[in-house]
């Protein structure tokens, strides 16, 4: 069976989980992370802080002082005068040699703490160096009691995850990041993470997926709002800390991927408007195609009809054409019924290819499609799956329709919102099918419009069709399930549908 | 074509019917028939072209008129209609598609068709037609 929890990444390269890495490298803290009920290596790591790597340190100098100082003394008690002067001077040349030595080590770490300083400040790629202890002990809570899914957790919990994203401080970012955004200073970056990360980020949560789980680095593009208002498209990459005290100080690179991500945009605008060019190519030749096949037998339908009744209506009716006219609209008659059952048939095999589909990967990849759109609308998604989610067997381009739709409904329908907009997806098994809640927190549907939204070319939008909620839930009557909707939680709409799962 | 005008009085206007599609013919000529009129039915152009009121000898003056399907093997309807009216210029040709378009219309009726019939259409509106190219009502 596939994992469905996979981490959120647009970029081919996903993190990996630490246990894999643990395996490859050493056993030192054992295999975790493979199983999701376990807790992350870094949890379980004993603390390794400064003063306790500085204790150590005092420890091993200890000895260098104090042995030729009791050698000294021991020998002093024994011996006569000459052989103690030189035990004692053979101790103070110790202490002198460790003072000297203790002198050198601090020189050579003051100098190694400065080249460490000036890679940070001139490496030609951003670095931001952030505190997310706030986060490492929220996590640590959660996965000590029991939270296994916490992507879960936090879709059912929005303002929760706000909260948390709050907490997260840039301390510090080296001088390529302001050189490169040619920001004032590095002031314009330091202080909350949420200032830089705009409501509609889906991104943090994965990073909190990635802790829980102890992945051993995180690599995810997020869409920031810079200091001075411009958006930008970065990759974020982190090495993850290996124990909580490491929480304090992550270093992230961040790469702005903004102009490739501008071209893949382009791309794939191009790329739908090809695709719905030819499919207008298609819709045409073939309707052209249906009207021929058609209207031929219609023609000699109608006209076999009025001879017929022509023949009926003389004063001498001439039964023998009448019969022979009608035996002619009978045959023409059953061609286009021939024609229309081929047609269907065509139309019905053609497109619908029925394979097995991961429901979660095809809510993302929608969302991936209209992630321009809902961020113009400030529409937060959160989408998440309770537990192993089947596969089903379904139409994946259909699918994705669905989820299109109801998220761009979603975000229409908050478009006039105070207060946050949030759109959360869920999915999970139920029996023998798979349920997906799709809820906003906008002003809702009043029961009595909720069957007639449902229909073709209802519309409450300027310039809009009316056809989407229309096409949804043909979609879904095709592969054998249903969609409706009611109100959620928060008073906002509630579309739920369900599909059966793939025998 | 000459077995079906046989069956008529010898004034009984002639409708030659040129379509490829057999049902149509036969629908066509039966309704043509009810309207007292004699119908003579072709498979497509080439067929009539060869028929002898059109050899090249002949003056078609047999024929009242012609109803064309526009799509059909070989010569198309628009292709037969242009041969007509350069030979027979006063011969009438009445032009039927069941892929109507406006184009399509326009371009008939440029190259000096009658009229201009989608599929499928209703006995009055033929009737209209023939009445209209042959003046008076038929014998019936």
């Amino acid at each position: 069976m596939m994992r469905m929890r996979q981490v959120f990444s647009r970029w081919p390269s996903r993190a990996t989980p630490s246990a894999r890495v643990e395996r490859a490298v050493g056993r030192d803290s054992g295999a975790q992370g493979i199983d999701d009920d376990r807790l992350p290596a870094w949890m379980l790591a004993e603390p390794d802080s400064r003063a306790g790597a500085w204790l150590r340190a005092f420890g091993r100098a200890v000895p260098l002082v104090l042995v030729p100082a009791a050698l000294a003394y021991v020998a002093g008690a024994n011996r006569d005068d000459a052989d103690a002067r030189l035990t004692g001077a053979v101790a103070a040349l110790a202490i002198v040699g460790a003072t000297i030595l203790a002198a050198r080590l601090a020189q050579a770490r003051a100098a190694s703490a400065a080249s460490l300083e000036a890679i940070f400040e001139r490496a030609g790629i951003s670095m931001w160096r952030e505190d997310w202890s706030a986060v490492g002990d929220a996590v640590a809570a959660l996965r000590r009691a029991g939270v296994v899914d916490l992507e879960s957790h936090f879709a059912a919990r929005p303002e929760a995850l706000r909260a948390l994203r709050a907490r997260v401080i840039i301390r510090d970012v080296n001088r390529f990041t302001v050189e490169e955004t040619g920001a004032a200073g590095k002031d314009a970056y330091l202080g909350p993470l949420d200032r830089l990360l705009p409501d509609t980020d889906q991104t943090f949560v994965q990073w909190l997926v990635a802790f829980g789980r102890g992945d051993r680095f995180f690599r995810s593009e997020a869409h920031v709002v810079r200091a001075d208002g411009r958006g930008a498209d970065m990759l974020f990459t982190a090495m993850l800390p290996r124990d909580r005290a490491g929480f304090a100080d992550i270093l992230v690179t961040a790469l702005d991927v903004t102009g490739f991500k501008q071209a893949q945009q382009r791309f794939a605008v191009a790329d739908t408007e090809l695709a719905r060019a030819s499919r207008i190519t298609t819709v045409g030749a073939l309707s052209a195609s249906i009207a021929h096949e058609v209207n031929s037998p219609l023609a000699a339908i109608l006209a076999n009809a009025q001879a017929g009744l022509r023949w009926l209506r003389r004063p001498q009716p001439d039964l023998a054409e009448a019969t022979a006219a009608l035996d002619d609209v009978v045959a023409e008659a059953s061609r286009a019924r021939d024609v229309i059952a081929r047609t269907r048939s065509y139309l019905g095999n053609a497109p619908r290819a029925s394979a097995p589909v991961d429901l979660l990967r095809v809510a993302r990849e929608a969302n991936l499609l209209v992630e321009g759109e809902l961020r113009l609308h400030r529409a937060a998604v959160h989408i998440a799956a309770e537990g192993e989610i089947p596969s089903i067997a379904a139409d994946a381009i259909g699918l994705q329709q669905v989820f299109v739709n109801l998220l761009l409904n979603a975000a229409q329908a908050m478009a006039e919102a105070d207060g946050p907009r949030d759109i959360t997806v869920t999915i999970r098994a139920a029996g023998s099918q798979v349920a997906v809640d799709v809820i906003d927190t906008g002003p809702g549907i009043a029961p009595e419009r909720r069957a007639r939204i449902f229909e073709p070319f209802h519309s409450t939008k300027a310039g809009g069709m009316g056809m989407g909620l229309a096409i949804c839930r043909n979609l879904v009557d095709a592969h054998g399930g249903d969609l409706w909707v009611d109100a959620g939680p928060g008073g906002g709409a509630a579309f739920h549908f369900c599909l059966p799962v793939a025998a | 074509m000459t077995e079906i005008a046989r069956e008529f009085p010898a004034q009984t206007p002639i409708v030659a019917i040129v379509d490829d599609d057999p049902a149509i013919r036969a629908a066509l000529a039966r309704l043509t028939r009810a309207l007292g009129y004699a119908p003579a039915p072709f498979a497509g152009a080439e067929p009539l072209l060869r028929a002898g009121p059109f050899s090249p000898e002949a003056d078609g003056s047999t024929i009242a008129v012609v109803i064309t399907d526009v799509q059909m093997p070989g010569l198309s309807g628009l292709d037969l209609l242009r041969i007509l009216h350069t030979r027979h210029p006063a011969l009438p040709v009445i032009v039927m598609t069941a892929y109507p378009s406006e184009a399509n219309r326009a371009r008939a009726l440029a190259s000096g068709a009658f009229a201009y019939l989608a599929k499928p259409f209703d006995a009055e509106q033929f009737e209209g037609c023939l009445r209209s190219v042959l003046g008076g009502a038929p014998m019936s």
